[in-house]
């Protein structure tokens, strides 16, 4: 499969990438049942707020990065998606890990301010590090290996209308505005926006691009939004795909997590 | 050739979509159209031309229920359409527009293509059937393709089956061969007369090229700052110079083509043809002509 570079940056998930995965991807994962998918990611959501062991955690995250890469997902571009969320996860952390009660590892001494960081501060940022990027990959993975028309069909499953409604058309319209974004970034590179220096500069530049983008994909979206209703949409999106229900290899996969997820929850052996 | 108030004159046959007289206010308060009148008939392919802005796309999307006119009404197949009955409008008349990638959103083309019909309450099978077939019509065979990824050309192809897998009486379509290369442009011409021809859909086309409209419209609405300033056949509108000038329009190629003939005494004046076939084939018969009268000389 060839992957589309992104011109927003190889950082920002690129709709294009994730829609052709999750449209044509042929893997196992791909052919499994999206009730399987949606119950181990609600297991994880779990998990990751109980656990707070890091070894759990860490053979959590291998089995999804394993999970992932059964689904034949692109590698390299993970590792890219992964700066986004490891970046609002260290703003996030500087609040939390300093002065935890520990070991001080480093202290650093600011007009009479003490700042210790500790083993314990340390691990607490690795820990929400790891949890984050569980998150992260197994929602990747749920997406890029379920086709739209199915997702269709669980999201009105499982919210109530009209916001089932606005959460698909949102995640429609996240490519349209993805797509506008791109464009508008080509036209101003195409005319030296690349040159521009400074920090005050480019953040001019691209504050810019990013309100008129906006401006631009509301209009777009409104103009979509009567194509959908020239062709008879009333306000309801049409399920036209049911998913396959899971099979008994998924049903046991995923009993057989539960029971193992209570049993060390339980019996305190991962907290 | 009829001057405005084309409402005011009786009618040959039921129209299928006769829309009377209606007004169309933006917003911003700006007039999108005045007073405009249209009429389609059965099986004829009509023509919306005026330049840039002259209302052309807001008088269209009157015929579907996406826009509402503050003033007047409009009546499909006997019936006035109201507030209640816009859903009902969209089952009859199909309405394409412009930029298809407005139209065009669904990840899949077949996912594209199905929603119409799905909308229509269709179950997904015959949906899906409804929508290969479509397929089939326009000649686009690539289903799971993302329609983000198509050319302009397809893109229209396949904006284009979205609307006929509804199985519309009347198509409408908005500028359907802007921003087309020149092959493009003529497999779009030949879908909609093969569409009118062979589905038997009643097709009205908006446009600012008249050697499109000259080549494919029974009849034409020419429209001015919102207003509907003339209605004819293609030889009443072409060979008018002045309300061409009054509608910021030029003639078609082959119009000025022959006139050019008989300025320079090749052909008859008052022939008025309006195709390049027939000005080719009147050329044809006077060299036939000539080279008889030479032989009997």
């Amino acid at each position: 499969m060839c992957e589309n570079i992104s011109d927003l940056g190889g950082h920002v998930p690129d709709f294009e990438t994730i829609s052709m995965y999750s449209e044509k991807g042929q893997s196992p994962l791909h052919r499994s049942s999206p009730w399987t998918k949606i119950a181990f990611l609600l297991l994880l959501v779990l998990v990751v707020v109980t656990v707070q062991n890091l070894l759990v955690l860490l053979i959590v995250y291998a089995l999804v990065l394993l999970a992932y890469w059964v689904g034949g997902l692109p590698k390299r571009k993970l590792l890219k998606w992964y700066l986004l969320p490891v970046f609002f996860v260290l703003i996030i952390a500087v609040v939390f890990i300093f002065n935890e009660p520990g070991r001080i590892l480093v202290s650093i001494d600011f007009y009479g301010l003490s700042l210790g960081l500790t083993d314990a501060g340390l691990l607490l940022l690795v820990k929400l590090l790891v949890k984050s990027l569980i998150m992260v990959t197994f929602s990747f993975t749920l997406v890029m290996t379920t086709k739209y028309a199915q997702l269709v069909y669980l999201v009105k499953k499982l919210l109530p209308s009209p916001i089932n409604t606005m959460f698909l058309l949102s995640y429609r319209f996240s490519f349209i505005i993805s797509e506008n974004m791109s464009n508008m970034l080509k036209a101003v590179r195409s005319r030296g926006g690349a040159l521009v220096k400074g920090v005050l500069g480019k953040s001019r530049l691209y504050g810019a691009i990013f309100a008129t983008s906006l401006i631009h994909s509301v209009e777009k979206a409104e103009r979509v939004g009567k194509a959908m209703e020239a062709r008879g949409f009333s306000g309801e999106l049409p399920v036209y795909q049911t998913p396959p229900l899971p099979s008994l290899a998924g049903v046991l996969l995923i009993t057989l997590s539960i029971v193992l997820f209570l049993v060390s929850y339980l019996g305190g052996f991962i907290v | 050739m009829k001057r405005a108030r084309v409402c005011d004159e009786p009618d040959r046959e039921q129209p299928l979509v006769h829309v009377d007289c209606i007004s169309h206010v933006y917003a911003d308060g700006s007039i999108g159209v005045h007073e405009a009148c249209l009429k389609l008939f059965d099986g004829e392919i009509l023509a919306v031309c005026g330049p840039n802005g002259s209302g052309k796309s807001t008088l269209l999307q009157h015929l579907n229920g996406i826009l509402r006119p503050a003033e007047g009404r409009i009546i499909i197949m006997g019936k006035t359409v109201t507030k209640n009955s816009a859903n009902e409008l969209r089952k009859i008349v199909g309405l394409v527009f412009q930029d298809a990638d407005s139209q065009l959103f669904a990840p899949t083309v077949l996912d594209d293509v199905m929603f119409g019909p799905l909308n229509q309450g269709l179950k997904p099978e015959e949906a899906k059937e409804r929508a290969l077939q479509a397929l089939n019509t326009v000649g686009f065979t690539e289903l799971s393709k993302a329609p983000h990824h198509l050319s302009g050309g397809e893109k229209r192809l396949v904006a284009i089956a979205g609307v006929i897998a509804m199985k519309p009486k009347i198509l409408v379509v908005d500028e359907p061969t802007s921003d087309l290369d020149p092959v493009n442009a003529e497999n779009i011409e030949r879908l909609l007369v093969d569409l009118r021809d062979k589905l038997g859909l009643s097709v009205v086309i908006s446009t600012h090229d008249m050697d499109l409209a000259a080549r494919i419209a029974d009849r034409l609405y020419v429209l001015r700052k919102g207003s509907v300033i003339a209605e004819g056949s293609p030889q009443e509108i072409f060979y008018n110079d002045a309300l061409l000038g009054e509608a910021r329009l030029k003639p078609p190629e082959p119009v000025v083509f022959y006139r050019s003939l008989v300025k320079k005494g090749i052909l008859e004046s008052g022939l008025q043809p309006i195709r390049r076939s027939e000005v080719i084939s009147l050329l044809a018969k006077r060299r036939e002509a000539i080279s008889t009268t030479e032989r009997v000389e």
